[in-house]
C-alpha cells in the first residue's frame, strides 16, 4: 500500500514538472478524475510546487559587484611558483633533512672529520710561487654546523612563503 | 556569448587580458550571487562569498578543463565558498542597516499570498540542509538538474531523489503547520 502511494506521489510530482509522457500524462488525469483522494494530495502538492516557483529567482548582487572584484583582482599578488601542496611536500623534505643531520651531529659521527688543508701540496710549479701558501684548519662540525643553519634558514623562508603569506594575504585579501 | 566564445574570452584573460574577466563576471554574477545567497541566508555575506568566489576562479583558471562548462565549474567554486563561510560565521547576525523593511498597503490576496510563503518557509526550515539546498537551487529555473548536482559535488540520482523526498516532506509539513494555525483561529 505504502509503495503504490509512493509510486503516485511520484507520478504526481513528475506531472508537475511536466516530465510525463503522452501516455502516462493522460493515464493520470483518468485516475485523477476518478480519485478525489489523488486530486487533493495533487493539489498539496501543487500548493509547494508553485511557492517555490515563485519564491526562487535568480537574486541581484549590489551595482558595484564587477567593480569589487576587479580591484580585488588588481590588488592580488603574484601567485607563488610553489603550490601550497608541493611547498608543504618540499617544507617535510627540508625538516627531514635536518633532523638527520642533528641526530647525526649529536652521535658525533662529524666529531672526527678535522683536517688541515693546505695548499702547498698542491701541484703547482714553485716558480711562480714567491711566498708559502696558507693552510686552512677543516672542521667537519663546524661546517655540518653552518649547512644545518642555512638549511633552517631556508626552511623558515619555505614555511613563509608557501603557507603562512598566503594564509594571512588570503585572510585580508577582501575589504569592504 | 557562446561555449566557443568564452573559451577563446578565458584564452585572452590567461594572456594577460585581465580586463576581459570583468566580462565572465557580468554574465554570471547573479548565479554565483543566488547560490551563496541560498546558502549564506545573508546578503552582505553572500555577496562577499561571491566576490571571493570569482577571485578564486580567476586565480585558478589555468587549470580548468575545456571539455567542461565554465559555468559548472564556477557554481561548484562558489557554492564550495560559500558553505565555508557559513562553516565560518556559524553564529549568524542580522544587522538593522541590512535587512529590508516595505512598508506597503496590502490586498487581501497578497496578505494570503504572503502568509502562506511563512509557512511555505516554517516547513522548509524542517528539511535537512542538503535537501533545502538542493531544492531551492532546482526551482530556480536558470540551474539545470545536471548543474544543481555538479554545484553540489553530488551525483544526479541522488539529487533526484532529495528534491522528490523534500516535496513530499514539505507537502506534509505544510498541511501539519496547516492544521495547527487553524486550531489557533
Amino acid at each position: 500500500m505504502e509503495r503504490i502511494k509512493q509510486k503516485l506521489d511520484e507520478q504526481l510530482l513528475q506531472y508537475l514538472d511536466g516530465i510525463l509522457t503522452q501516455n502516462e500524462r493522460i493515464e493520470l488525469e483518468e485516475l485523477l478524475a476518478r480519485n478525489t483522494h489523488l486530486t487533493n494530495r495533487l493539489a498539496e502538492l501543487r500548493s509547494i510546487h508553485n511557492a517555490l516557483s515563485t519564491t526562487s529567482r535568480l537574486e541581484q548582487p549590489s551595482k558595484v559587484f564587477t567593480d569589487k572584484v576587479m580591484t580585488n583582482l588588481d590588488q592580488l599578488p603574484a601567485r607563488s611558483a610553489l603550490s601550497p601542496k608541493n611547498g608543504l611536500l618540499l617544507l617535510f623534505g627540508i625538516l627531514v633533512a635536518v633532523g638527520v643531520m642533528a641526530l647525526l651531529l649529536s652521535l658525533g659521527v662529524f666529531d672526527n672529520m678535522n683536517d688541515t688543508l693546505s695548499f702547498d701540496n698542491f701541484p703547482i710549479e714553485n716558480k711562480f710561487i714567491k711566498n708559502p701558501l696558507p693552510t686552512i684548519q677543516f672542521n667537519g662540525k663546524w661546517m655540518v654546523n653552518g649547512i644545518l643553519i642555512l638549511t633552517m634558514g631556508l626552511a623558515f623562508v619555505l614555511l613563509d612563503r608557501t603557507i603562512l603569506k598566503p594564509y594571512f594575504e588570503r585572510r585580508s585579501r577582501i575589504q569592504f | 556569448m557562446t561555449l566557443l566564445e568564452e573559451i577563446n574570452l578565458i584564452d585572452r584573460i590567461l594572456a594577460g587580458e585581465r580586463d576581459l574577466y570583468a566580462r565572465l563576471v557580468n554574465k554570471y554574477k547573479s548565479y554565483a550571487y543566488t547560490i551563496a545567497l541560498k546558502i549564506l541566508e545573508n546578503r552582505p555575506e553572500a555577496e562577499e562569498a561571491a566576490q571571493d568566489g570569482f577571485i578564486k576562479a580567476f586565480q585558478y583558471l589555468k587549470g580548468f578543463n575545456r571539455q567542461a562548462k565554465f559555468s559548472t565549474w564556477l557554481y561548484r567554486i562558489v557554492f564550495n565558498t560559500a558553505i565555508s563561510y557559513k562553516r565560518k560565521n556559524r553564529q549568524k547576525f542580522q544587522s538593522i542597516e541590512n535587512s529590508i523593511v516595505e512598508y506597503s498597503v496590502k490586498s487581501d490576496s497578497q496578505i494570503e499570498k504572503d502568509d502562506k510563503q511563512i509557512f511555505v518557509n516554517q516547513a522548509m526550515d524542517k528539511l535537512n540542509e542538503a535537501d533545502k539546498l538542493s531544492i531551492q537551487l532546482y526551482y530556480i529555473k536558470e540551474f539545470s538538474l545536471t548543474e544543481v548536482a555538479e554545484m553540489m559535488g553530488q551525483n544526479e540520482n541522488t539529487i533526484k531523489v532529495r528534491i522528490h523526498r523534500a516535496r513530499l516532506r514539505l507537502a506534509d509539513e505544510l498541511k501539519i503547520i496547516l492544521k495547527e494555525e487553524a486550531l489557533t483561529l
